[in-house]
């Protein structure tokens, strides 16, 4: 069984969550707990002179986009290279700041710049920027379904011919403000975390000959159809919990890793999920990353569950 | 070839198409006073407002979704497209461009209750609060089960959120499109635009050589998009074709226009709908009325078009600067003037400024109108260009 001939070519990925040895922490208020990312070492990581300039959600992309721009590791054409992301917040903290000094007794000291940052699409426009990537670029966000619809975007582009390239990337950084809000989702820890991808149309792969092939969009679950297992080769089945893959039967010499653990919930932990399960299958994450029984360097596929038994059309899956 | 079978608009100017073409004729402006809120700082900025009743009935919406939901139910009336078995409910798709969403609703909590407003963001606000939630209203609405896109590209999304159905289109991804943009006024908005130092105090006056800047907007447009065939094969009137479409980053500065992006998505454009630049009879120019962005787009325009002498017009002293929705609202006038056959002047400039390289419209003018050009520019180096050509008789 092989992917539908419209998938595309992950030539390169790369992410940030928190680790497993990550503490869960609280807001100032000795609210809710959630798990965070370690930005404290942003300046090795990113240009140091625009570390300090960016938002949370920015600093978190820019990692993520950086590494899995590396690990392409071939110049990528700027004019024929799309930008796509999924968020579900945003740049949330930053909006919220400009909007609690533009309605206060304080208003001449909104920011300007902290208007900027608050449009959805500045997190794009600085991977372009940073990048030169001038390409089309969009922003997509429609909640836990933000990275599906960019990776989507992405792929219709490339199909469109409007690009050759795309960097695709997903993002959620925390915000207090939201933490402290009763009506969200309570069952899950709140997490945050950032994805990237360099992808290109499946049919296009004069570049490279080590990459991974998926559907550009979530597809359903392989392993629970009526008539059977689509797949019949070992597998690592990335899942939030154990509670996400129930129904499913796993091919002799499967993995399973947990994800929940390390990433917590947020709207785009699926695909940091999806960058994570690659980096596993290609031996290239640290051991202590994630729950995992090794060795994983004979996995053929990985499938990504978020919330499979809710919806049966929630799987990522990815070809060697 | 993409055919236009349903528009839909709201705006300051009028709850429908023909109410706010009529007053576009008579060179109306929807600048007027602020209502939707209290802003003592920003009270001496024109805005141009909804102030049209919103014939929703359901009053659990969020007024950026009962926009929406004005502009897209006029979009599905007029194509008579309601889902049928030649446009199964999983084959017509929804694409929103917008920016705002539910801001308005989630501010007023934080003018209520200060630092302590999470603990009393309700329920309905927090889940109405997301721009996906006016794609999803829609989508509910009508049953339309396909494909959905929430674009925010800024004051680009109406644009994009146009191009991408174009390729769902194309690609055979769905077979009808409710494809639009929509957005409100804000604190957030307002304040921010303030906060900048670009909005102008006597109303924006596009390409004028005394511009000083912007004017807020708010309103909502829609086209029902199918393939021509389709739409011939079931009788439907063709208001228009988009016949181009392109979407180009600047890849240069967070606020500020290099011109490098539009000018690529003009020519891509016109590329894809083959038509020269001498083949363009209209181009409904972003102009916001800043100085950097009218400079920019006027030489931009300049260097694809050379000498042909293209008629350009802003219509934002008309609609005010409506974001998220500004490039669907200038899309539906693009396709207005080709139907139409004329042109409309930039509202606002008494004193074009002779500086930029470019034909501006000054008054109303009944011309033949063959192709037009819709151009967006929005903060992040986002920019979408659009091109509409007349639809042939069957």
């Amino acid at each position: 069984m092989t992917l539908a001939p419209d998938h595309i070519a992950i030539l390169g990925y790369g992410h940030i969550c928190p680790n497993r040895q990550a503490q869960l922490l609280t807001d100032d208020n000795g609210g809710p707990t959630y798990l965070s990312v370690d930005l404290s070492r942003i300046e090795s990581l990113i240009d140091p002179d625009l570390a300090p300039r960016l938002t949370r959600a920015q600093q978190i992309t820019m990692i993520a986009a950086s590494r899995a721009i590396a690990r392409y590791g071939h110049e990528l054409d700027g004019d024929r290279t799309g930008v796509f992301v999924g968020t579900g917040l945003g740049n949330l903290t930053d909006t919220l700041a400009f909007l609690k000094r533009a309605v206060g007794p304080h208003s001449r000291l909104a920011s300007p710049l902290a208007f900027v940052h608050s449009v959805h699409n500045a997190i794009a426009s600085q991977i372009a920027i940073s990048f030169g990537l001038a390409g089309c670029n969009h922003t997509c966000t429609h909640g836990r379904h933000s990275f599906a619809q960019a990776m989507a975007c992405a792929g219709i582009a490339l199909l469109a011919r409007h690009i050759d390239h795309a960097v695709v990337i997903a993002v959620d950084a925390i915000d207090e403000d939201y933490l402290r809000m009763p009506c969200r989702d309570r069952v899950r820890t709140p997490g945050e975390g950032g994805a990237a991808f360099v992808v290109a149309r499946g049919d296009d792969e004069s570049d490279t000959s080590e990459h991974w092939r998926m559907n550009p969009i979530p597809v359903a679950d392989p392993l629970a159809t009526d008539a059977g297992p689509l797949i019949d080769q070992a597998c690592l089945l990335m899942r939030h919990d154990a509670d996400d893959s129930q129904s499913c039967r796993l091919p002799a010499g499967s993995r399973v890793g947990e994800f929940g653990k390390s990433c917590g919930e947020f709207c785009t932990v699926d695909a940091v999920a999806v960058a994570m399960g690659l980096a596993a299958a290609d031996d290239l994450l640290e051991p202590d990353a994630i729950d995992i029984r090794r060795p994983v360097s004979d996995i053929q596929h990985v499938l990504v569950y978020r919330d499979a038994k809710l919806s049966p059309s929630s799987v990522w899956w990815l070809q060697r | 070839m993409i055919a236009v079978t349903g528009i839909g608009l709201i705006s300051a100017l009028g709850g429908s198409v023909v109410e706010t073409w009529k007053a576009m004729r008579e060179n109306r402006t929807g600048l007027g006073d602020l209502s939707l809120f209290d802003s003592p700082q920003w009270r001496h900025v024109p805005v141009a407002q909804v102030r049209e009743p919103l014939r929703i009935t359901n009053d659990r919406f969020n007024r950026c979704q009962r926009l929406a939901l004005c502009a897209a139910g006029q979009a599905m009336g007029d194509a008579d497209a309601q889902v049928t078995a030649e446009a199964a409910a999983d084959r017509f798709a929804v694409a929103v461009g917008t920016c705002t969403g539910g801001m308005l609703e989630s501010e007023q909590t934080l003018v209520d209750f200060g630092e302590d407003f999470p603990a009393h963001i309700d329920r309905r606000t927090y889940q109405q609060h997301p721009c996906s939630a006016v794609t999803d209203a829609l989508a509910k609405q009508w049953g339309l089960h396909g494909r959905r896109a929430t674009v925010s590209d800024a004051c680009a999304s109406g644009g994009s959120a146009i191009a991408m159905a174009c390729d769902w289109l194309n690609l055979g991804l769905a077979d009808r499109v409710l494809a639009g943009g929509v957005d409100v006024i804000t604190r957030l908005t307002l304040h921010g635009f303030g906060s900048l130092m670009i909005l102008d105090e006597k109303g924006c006056r596009p390409f004028d050589a005394d511009r000083r800047g912007m004017s807020l907007g708010e309103g909502a447009a829609f086209f029902v998009l199918e393939r021509e065939a389709d739409a011939r094969k079931r009788g439907a009137t063709i208001h228009a074709h988009v016949a181009g479409w392109s979407c180009r980053c600047d890849a240069h500065h967070v606020s500020r226009p290099s011109g490098v992006g539009i000018r690529q998505a003009m020519r891509s454009a016109m590329e894809m709908a083959r038509l020269s630049p001498a083949q363009v009879d209209y181009i409904n120019a972003h102009g916001s009325g800043t100085i950097d962005n009218d400079r920019v787009e006027a030489e931009a325009i300049h260097e694809v078009f050379g000498d042909h002498s293209v008629p350009v017009s802003s219509t934002k002293h008309y609609f005010g600067h409506t974001l998220g929705a500004a490039g669907a609202i200038e899309a539906v006038v693009s396709v207005l003037a080709i139907r139409e056959q004329c042109l409309p002047p930039n509202l606002g400039m008494t004193t074009p400024d002779t500086r930029l390289p470019v034909h501006l419209v000054t008054a109303w003018q009944n011309t033949s109108v063959r192709a037009a050009m819709s151009n967006s520019l929005g903060f992040g180096g986002a920019n979408a260009s659009l091109v509409f050509t007349r639809a042939q008789a069957p």
